[in-house]
């Protein structure tokens, strides 16, 4: 019977009804939307600037010094990285002389260094083919080099003594790399001498990194990754401040939703005491009376929560493209969140107008005082 | 008579009407609050990327191409150009001095310890700068590196005794917390008290560090530095910047005065530049680009969640009103019988919530500036700047809630069969 | 002189689903005189009365109250022509709960012209409640809630009166006194219409008319 009746008079009064979903769902939207965006945030943030340049380096422990190369090792960090999808660029390195005056040569893959260093400035082309280099922006300045131009490497430990190259670009990073000549990667066994590093985007920072030295240190390789530390430290620190950020815009709009949907509830039971009056004045019980305030309120929480979390979901979408330029994550947790929310808060406004229907005499109501 | 309605409705239903004001007390000081927040997301923010390091790095003009890769010199040649420790002053007096957070100069220099070569490095660590007006500006390795990880303490300055020593060094030769450690060059030596262990990610990690002054005497080099590191805060680089980067000459003359008076990190760098005599200040891109990366994503989202607050906080206030208003339908329906006009019945409702509206907005101006006051302490741990724009615009914006949020109701109250609201349905 | 007050000519009120709740009503009233409307529940009583009070709209036919033609006016319209010419009575009584008694009375002054609280006063006296004027209507008996009522409807000097069931929410000590009032009002020439099923009432009337179905059954 008591089915029967929520059904009857959620649809008796279809209009308030619908208003009433509307504010629910527009309040379990707003939950949503900040609730993925929150736990989302995290993450996007985290990959917007794993997309910036790198964080750590992977460097041998020994310096060339004390211990010859040792290609074996480079083998299995590069299964590891490989394994675990990080982003990363080998550099080998070399002294060489150009016009008789010592530069450091880099060795790498054109478009793997690219995506690794996007804040480089590159007057020129960015990425350049075999036969041509880029050059730093000290040694071009030094030499008095141009895009365009030829240069000539002697390269004492290659197999071969001298080979041309033509400027593809002119890096400006203010760092070292502005007193480098970077050129295509040789083939691997062709190095002899020289000097392995490689640059990696680790995700998840310092934790991200320190996972990684396990996973090495296991299979006992002398390579060590280690962090850029101003730019892990700094990201920690961001991360932590935009994380505070949402979860404050998060509470601020709760708090108000459940202000306004509560009203909202409120106001409709308000509205409708004289039906309730009726009710206990046919003889039904305030139990009954509360039971089936509640359970309406229940059922229209759970329809609400459903079709607020799919419209949170999409303004999410929105508002992470617009920001970070990716499609969201959607957040199964936010859901559980959302429809906990919704029917406390429905729940919660149902009794506080259950309390003020039932005070009220029932006569009174009745003559329409 | 229509103020004595009005008085005799707010007085002799003061619970009513002070839950509609709570309402919008509560909401505008939470809008309030935020919109505080967000304004002063932008500049708390760009000081809080100062946790990223220095974004410009001073180095001599040099005429020989540095060797190096990573944290190993391939080249024995040590490059002997230097600049002028006292130069850095002057850096608080240019144009762009307050937007310059911190400055290290640094000099390197080689010596021994425990018989072993070892590069000693020495810098501001606390260094203060006098200021015009008397205030002091202190800057050092403890306000720019906070990346630094330390074990122990940083030394206090004065006591120029002390010193900390990177971790590689320190595992390689065995020395600990508080330990004596003489230090050694060719010029003199000195007892150097290590006071902390640190771990730095870059060269630091295998040198001694002490203050620029032990440094300086011991390697006999008084007023000299080798390098310097300046943390600033920067505009992030846009299309104007892009554009004159391109091509100078295509700016014109109100663009060109835009991006001159812009803090750009390049403009800070050939500011520094031309303050230190044969200096070449180049702007560390990496993190330069990283910081406003982080910027210009902060700002957007923080514009949106304030908006998005803003309508959350509206459709609230609006519901609570809108509640209040249809509570009070059969009066508006008897105010038409008795012969008041629409127009009437419009005024009085809406005077009545105009009131409501700013005396909660009034309030809720005073709660959301705490409110704002302690969400930037309790995010960004930081003095707030004053809001009085806010502070005024708060009643305004209590009032616009209010009407709008009532307005539709009203409307829609007075549209109502007035007979069956009369006889109770 | 012209004496006809209220004109009903073919006046039917269709409501949504083909509901008639009052079909083809003809009906005249002269000044002065006192109508009792009554008839069973449903038979279209109340309809009549917010059709003459403007409250609602006719589907067809021609009205004319004091010699204007009602059936173009706007709502705004019929507030000011009802302020100027017809007092209210209601079942329920309605006062604005937060207002006292004298100031309930004095709404209608305001609407109607100026405010003047030494007449309200004197209205007030004349349903013998000059001692309860500072009272809200939460203070006040059911009875003296609907003197109020009636004060009210007087104030400006209405030509009609119009009451819905005035007693029907009163004991019969308060019915009484109020009849009292309606008497003393039909004597001073205010033309009254008043809808009421109980027949003793009815009988203080001049003229009964019978409702049923929406249609006049009888008149006498």
């Amino acid at each position: 019977m008591i089915g029967k009746m929520v059904r009857k008079s959620l649809f008796k009064n279809i209009r308030i009804t619908l208003w009433t979903l509307v504010t629910l769902t527009i309040s379990a939207a707003l939950i949503t939307m900040f609730a993925t965006v929150s736990f989302d945030i995290k993450k996007r943030m985290g990959n917007t600037l794993r997309k910036l340049g790198p964080n750590a380096v992977a460097v041998s422990r020994f310096s060339e010094n004390e211990r010859p190369l040792n290609l074996d090792e480079w083998g299995q960090f590069r299964a590891i990285v490989k394994r675990e999808g990080i982003p990363t660029v080998e550099l080998s390195f070399d002294i060489v002389t150009v016009e008789g005056k010592p530069v450091v040569l880099a060795m790498a893959d054109s478009e793997k260094l690219a995506q690794m260093t996007p804040y480089w400035i590159v007057i020129g082309h960015r990425v350049w083919k075999e036969q041509q280099c880029l050059i730093g922006k000290r040694v071009a300045e030094l030499l008095k080099l141009k895009p365009g131009m030829s240069i000539t490497v002697h390269q004492p430990s290659g197999a071969k003594k001298e080979t041309g190259y033509s400027i593809a670009g002119i890096i400006v990073s203010g760092d070292e790399n502005e007193d480098r000549i970077f050129v295509p990667e040789p083939l691997a066994e062709t190095i002899q001498h020289g000097f392995i590093y490689a640059l990696l985007s680790v995700p998840e920072g310092g934790n991200g990194i320190h996972r990684l030295n396990t996973q090495l240190g296991q299979v006992q390789s002398h390579i060590e990754i280690k962090p850029l530390r101003e730019i892990v430290h700094g990201e920690e620190a961001t991360l932590k401040k935009v994380v505070l950020l949402s979860s404050a815009c998060l509470m601020t709009v709760m708090v108000l939703t459940v202000l306004g949907v509560s009203s909202a509830l409120l106001s409709r039971i308000v509205e409708r005491r004289k039906e309730f009056a009726l009710l206990q004045a046919i003889g039904a019980t305030r139990r009954s009376v509360i039971s089936f305030l509640l359970l309406e309120g229940m059922s229209l929480a759970v329809l609400a929560s459903a079709l607020g979390f799919a419209a949170g979901t999409l303004l999410s979408e929105m508002v992470v493209r617009q920001i970070f330029h990716v499609s969201v994550t959607p957040q199964v947790t936010a859901l559980p969140i959302t429809l906990v929310v919704t029917l406390v808060v429905s729940l919660l406004a149902s009794s506080a107008g259950v309390a003020r229907a039932l005070k009220m005499q029932p006569a009174l109501v009745l003559k329409g005082e | 008579m229509f103020w004595r309605i009005l008085f005799d409705s707010i007085v002799r239903r003061k619970l009513r009407k002070a839950l509609a004001v709570f309402a919008v007390w509560i909401g505008i000081s939470l809008v309030v609050g935020l919109l505080m927040l967000s304004i002063d997301t932008g500049d708390k923010m760009n000081l809080e990327l100062g946790s990223f390091g220095a974004n410009i790095k001073v180095t001599p003009v040099s005429f020989s191409i540095p060797v190096t890769v990573g944290d190993y010199s391939l080249n024995s040649e040590k490059v002997s150009a230097y600049l002028e420790e006292s130069a850095f002053q002057k850096l608080k007096e240019i144009f762009w001095r307050n937007n310059i957070m911190g400055i290290v100069p640094r000099l390197w220099a080689s010596a021994q310890l425990n018989g072993k070569n070892v590069p000693l490095l020495g810098l501001w660590l606390e260094h203060k700068i006098p200021l015009e007006g008397g205030e002091v500006f202190v800057s050092g390795a403890r306000q720019v590196y906070k990346h630094w990880a330390i074990q122990g303490n940083w030394p206090l300055s004065g006591a120029e005794n002390t010193g900390l020593i990177g971790q590689e060094l320190a595992g390689r030769l065995k020395v600990s917390l508080g330990d004596q450690v003489e230090v050694k060059t060719d010029k003199g030596s000195i007892d150097l008290e290590v006071l902390g262990i640190v771990s730095t990610g870059g060269q630091e990690d295998s040198a001694v560090i002490a203050f620029l002054e032990t440094v300086q005497k011991l390697a006999g080099l008084q007023g000299k530095v080798s390098e310097a590191d300046v943390s600033a805060l920067t505009t992030p680089e846009n299309r104007l910047a892009e554009k004159y980067r391109i091509d100078p000459k295509s700016l014109t003359s109100a663009e060109y005065e835009r991006w001159y008076c812009t803090p750009y990190p390049e403009n800070i760098a050939s500011g520094i530049q031309e303050t230190i005599p044969n200096s070449v200040a180049r702007v560390v891109r990496r993190i330069s680009e990283t910081q406003g990366a982080v910027l210009t994503r902060i700002k957007g989202l923080m514009i949106l969640l304030a908006i998005f607050t803003l309508i959350s906080c509206s459709l609230s206030i609006m519901g609570i009103l809108a509640s209040a208003i249809l509570d009070r339908r059969p009066e508006v329906a008897l105010l038409q019988a008795l012969g008041a006009k629409r127009t009437n019945v419009l005024a009085l409702f809406l005077v009545e919530v105009a009131f409501l509206g700013i005396l909660g907005g009034l309030l809720g101006g005073i709660t959301g500036s705490w409110v704002g006051r302690g969400l930037i302490e309790a995010i960004f741990g930081g003095k707030p700047d004053g809001h009085l724009a806010l502070l005024i615009l708060s009643p305004f914006l209590g009032l616009i809630m209010a009407l709008i949020g009532s307005l539709g109701p009203i409307w829609k109250a007075l549209g109502e069969n007035t007979a069956q609201v009369l006889h109770g349905n | 002189m012209e004496t006809l007050v209220i004109a009903f000519d073919r006046v039917s009120k269709c409501y949504p689903g083909g509901v008639y709740a009052l079909s083809d009503v003809s009906l005249r009233i002269e000044q002065g005189e006192w109508v009792a409307v009554m008839g069973p529940s449903g038979s279209g009583k109340t309809t009549l009365l917010n059709i003459l009070d403007g409250l609602d709209q006719p589907t067809s036919g021609r009205i004319e109250i004091l010699g204007r033609d009602t059936s173009h006016f706007g709502t705004d319209e019929w507030s000011v022509f009802r302020r100027e010419n017809i007092g209210l009575v209601f079942q329920q009584f309605y006062l604005i709960p937060y207002l006292t008694a004298l100031e309930n009375v004095m709404l209608a002054q305001y609407y109607h012209s100026m405010v003047d609280t030494k007449q309200a006063m004197k209205t007030l006296g004349r349903i013998k409640l000059m001692d309860r004027a500072r009272h809200l209507p939460s203070q006040l008996s059911g009875g003296e809630q609907q003197r109020v009522c009636i004060a009210r409807a007087l104030i400006n000097e209405p030509k009609i009166i119009l009451a819905d069931e005035p007693t029907g929410n009163l004991d019969e000590d308060n019915e009484k006194t109020v009849m009292d009032i309606f008497r003393g009002l039909h004597s001073e020439g205010h033309a009254i219409i008043m809808v009421t099923h109980n027949p003793n009432i009815g009988q203080l009337a001049d003229r009964r008319i019978f409702l049923n179905h929406g249609k006049i059954t009888r008149s006498n």
